[in-house]
């Protein structure tokens, strides 16, 4: 059985920080092949700027996004384009990293924990850890669940909320986030077809509008981001926060 | 689908009067890998859920081999490590067609892609000397109606992780999402998820190129706008072999870094539209099937029978080095200079039967190929085919209660029957070797090959003997020995190629002339095809005798010609044609010094 100080599941914004400070005594195991996946795969654009980072790593994350012309001043973001930073954060962090990944179970032990992963390349692998921290969306947490769309071509767009989706600006002048509210069980492909029945009826209110893509993972909102214990494993969902650098922040006021 | 207090999901067969909530089992054993070793132990659980067809992997292949299922009226379930079914063509935004022959269940799902509203952004599909190409949208969209259409339960972002047999014959499997294992079990599985389901049951795979066990480069792709139209950028990667699972994951991070997947700085030239889920893996390890064919088999002239589809494609291998891919990928790619031309392959349906494993089929990129065919036989279409026959093999092999091997041993005519009636098998579809440069309506011409004499030296006298040569590799002159020895004693580029087809052959009364060819330096001549098609890179051969000498010269490997070699080999300078020959003579001193 592998022997590591700190599992990390999920390769996600709020765990960047963490993943820094440890280094190679934390591994992170992801499920899919993202980083940042609850933001950037789920389309989740909500602008940045309103959350002033106080925090270092959240700081010169704003810095280089802002550099790349990725982030603008008024903190729209085109969220697509910050998976690939995260990527190349997440490979300086020196952190163990399994992708494509998911754990089977986590046993709490006398002096830490005995957990199973399952990766298609290796099957089952063992570790024992000392410290569990999970910031992934869990089924049993009490969220609402949104899917996204990516939009493009209309710039006279502007921003609503009619109860069943609501519409959100990006980067571009031309670039809207449409989020539909889905139910807490729904899968991408039913939320597809939700969307395609409401874009059929709601047509007006996207103008010249056309859907350039959509997201592959969902957006969460929560009550309030959420830290707790249960079973000796920390619970820190990422996605309960509002946008990509307020999770680095609230991970490095966490962490250090 | 019945919810229970817990919101858990419990399949509700539709087609037949009981609600299942378990299913109790006989004694089976449960097969997965534990660190990499397989592992087997008893079990004698029950079921969570129950079906017809399991399909593990809800991609190119297998999204249709459940749609195909389903159709004829089984109960089906998926699952899909992504969060959509599609594979390569939606989460790893591989949007175009290329290659590949037409017709089958496929053309429907793209139908109803091509009638999404236009309130979708499409690609250039449908446009006047455009590719077929559906963005990630559509297809999603498309299958998604499908599976809810023909009612496939379909679980995503979950993984298979173990399988359950009653000895040879599968029984089922578990797949877990990273909260919760649920077990399947199932008439028939089908492994649509590149070998994932034969991983965990220890079957053997066939290995990639025999030099140092390299499979095809992959790519990572984003979906980016021209003129109007959203297009798939993709740049070559490298490819995964020998990298362990943490430094797999380095590598997907690596690639995710760079352009096209990130951006250096942001405008509208690289704004990003779609992000691929994964990366697109141009080959995976290839399971030992009933039936194995390669492409040695293929140049040898054999033919499996009782094809029930065919593919169409060049040997779309992508890999820069082939000086260290298989002789039988350099006889065709190099020697005989085939890159503009296309096989069609006729797949039966023992390759898609892992060996000696009944209930179990395999659709997708690692049916029983191997390294240099399954290049042939990946297209979009032709994986789309090659899922539904394995849901129509499936389909049957429920419907007559036996096996799979007998399905495949005494119901070809019927296969095909059914096959035929949605487009897939088409004995149209077989071009044998066809010019890509050359599309006849949406089917590219079949190629005469020469056989006669006169046609042989028509063929090798010219700057581009490729047909001539390929047709000596595939032994179709006959005493094609004879007639290219007596073309040795002729002048200029039918002496040289002459020499070429008997190094083909194998046959060293060529080895003189591959001297002389060596000794005159480097000689090249640009044949342009009259006729374009959609890809540049198929418009131009450029013919060079030289580095195909020191190829063959490398493969006679005759002790005094390694000094030759090692000359060849220390080249160090600019010249593209001298530094790939140096490439090739350092390939064929491996084998010198291994044979020593």
């Amino acid at each position: 059985m592998k022997q590591i100080d700190t599992i990390i599941f999920g390769a996600t914004a709020l765990a960047l920080p963490l993943a820094y400070s440890l280094g190679e005594r934390c591994l992170v195991v992801e499920r899919g092949f993202s980083a940042g996946a609850e933001f950037v795969d789920a389309l989740v654009a909500t602008p940045t700027g309103v959350c002033e980072p106080e925090t270092r790593l959240a700081a010169r994350l704003r810095d280089e996004l802002t550099e790349a012309g990725i982030l603008a001043p008024d903190g729209r973001i085109h969220i697509l384009a910050l998976g690939g930073l995260l990527a190349k954060h997440y490979l300086e962090t020196g952190c163990h990293l399994l992708l494509g990944t998911v754990p089977v179970s986590v046993n709490q032990i006398s002096d830490g924990f005995a957990v199973e992963l399952f990766s298609p390349e290796q099957g089952y692998i063992s570790y024992l850890a000392r410290t569990v921290i999970d910031t992934r969306v869990l089924g049993q947490m009490d969220f609402e669940k949104s899917f996204g769309l990516l939009l493009c071509g209309d710039s006279s767009l502007k921003k609503y909320d009619d109860g069943s989706a609501y519409l959100l600006r990006g980067r571009f002048d031309d670039e809207f986030i449409l989020r539909l509210r889905v139910g807490r069980n729904a899968t991408i492909p039913e939320s597809e077809l939700a969307a395609d029945e409401y874009l059929a009826h709601n047509r007006e209110k996207l103008g010249h509008a056309k859907v350039a893509g959509i997201a592959l993972a969902f957006g969460y909102s929560f009550a309030s981001p959420l830290d707790f214990t249960r079973d000796g494993v920390r619970y820190i969902p990422s996605a309960a926060y509002p946008d990509a650098l307020s999770a680095v922040s609230g991970g490095e006021r966490i962490w250090l | 689908m019945a919810l229970n207090e817990q919101n858990q999901l419990f399949s509700v067969d539709l087609n037949r009067s009981e609600s299942i909530n378990s299913i109790s089992s006989i004694n089976l054993k449960r097969k997965t890998l534990v660190n990499s070793l397989p592992v087997e132990s008893s079990w004698s659980g029950e079921f969570d859920l129950h079906c017809d067809v399991c399909v593990v992997g809800a991609g190119t292949a297998g999204a249709i081999a459940a749609i195909a299922a389903a159709k004829r009226g089984h109960s089906v379930i998926v699952c899909d490590s992504a969060p959509i079914a599609g594979g390569s063509a939606t989460a790893a935004c591989v949007w175009d067609y290329y290659y590949g022959s037409d017709g089958g269940l496929y053309c429907e799902v793209n139908a109803e892609a091509d009638s999404v509203s236009d309130i979708y952004l499409k690609s250039m599909s449908g446009q006047p000397g455009s590719k077929r190409s559906y963005t990630t949208a559509q297809k999603s969209l498309a299958l998604a109606k499908f599976f809810d259409k023909y009612n496939i339960k379909a679980f995503y972002s979950s993984y298979v992780t173990d399988v359950f047999v009653d000895s040879n014959k599968v029984c089922g499997v578990a797949i877990n999402d990273g909260e919760r294992t649920s077990t399947i079990s199932a008439k028939v599985v089908i492994d649509g998820a590149e070998g994932a389901v034969c991983r965990l049951l220890g079957l053997n795979t066939l290995g990639g190129r025999l030099s140092d066990g390299r499979s095809a480069r992959f790519s990572r792709t984003v979906g980016v706008m021209s003129g109007g139209y959203l297009l798939g950028r993709w740049r070559f990667c490298g490819d995964f072999a020998g990298a362990d699972t943490e430094k797999a994951a380095r590598l997907d991070y690596e690639y995710a870094a760079e352009p096209p997947c990130s951006v250096e700085r942001l405008d509208e030239r690289c704004r990003l539209y779609s992000l691929g889920y994964e990366t697109g893996r141009r080959e995976v390890p290839c399971i030992e099937t009933e039936q194995v064919y390669l492409f040695s088999d293929y140049l040898d002239g054999k033919h499996p029978d009782g094809a029930i589809f065919y593919t169409t494609s060049p040997l779309d291998n992508a890999n820069p080095d082939l000086w260290n891919e298989d002789e039988d990928f350099q006889d065709w790619q190099l020697l005989s200079d085939m890159h503009a031309y296309g096989v069609s392959v006729g797949v039966t349906p023992k390759m898609l039967i892992p060996k000696g494993v009944d209930r179990l089929l395999v659709a997708g990129k690692h049916i029983g190929t191997g390294h240099t065919m399954t290049s042939a036989v990946r297209m979009k279409s032709d994986m789309e085919k090659c899922g539904e026959a394995a849901g129509v093999i499936a389909s049957l092999t429920i419907e007559y209660e036996t096996t799979t091997f007998d399905i495949a041993d005494t119901h070809i005519d019927e296969l095909r029957g059914i096959l035929g009636a949605s487009g897939c098998y088409n004995p149209e579809n077989d071009r044998g070797i066809c010019d890509l440069n050359d599309p006849t309506g949406n089917t590219w011409k079949s190629c005469h090959l020469p056989v006669t004499a006169e046609e042989l030296r028509e063929s090798l006298s010219s700057i581009h003997p490729s047909l001539g040569l390929i047709s000596v590799r595939l032994g179709l002159p006959e005493q094609a020995n004879e007639l290219l020895r007596g073309f040795l004693d002729e002048g200029g580029l039918l002496r040289e190629n002459a020499a070429i087809g008997l190094g083909l052959l194998r046959d060293e009364s060529c080895i003189p002339v591959l001297h002389e060819i060596l000794d005159g330096g480097v000689k090249t001549y640009l044949y342009e095809s009259p006729v374009k098609y959609q890809y540049p890179w198929l418009h131009a051969t450029e013919l060079c005798n030289y580095i195909k000498a020191v190829c063959l010269i490398g493969r006679f490997g005759h002790a005094d010609d390694r000094p030759r070699l090692e000359k060849i080999a220390a080249y160090s300078g600019d010249d593209s044609h001298l530094t790939k020959a140096a490439e090739y003579a350092r390939a064929a001193l491996k084998s010198y010094d291994r044979q020593a």
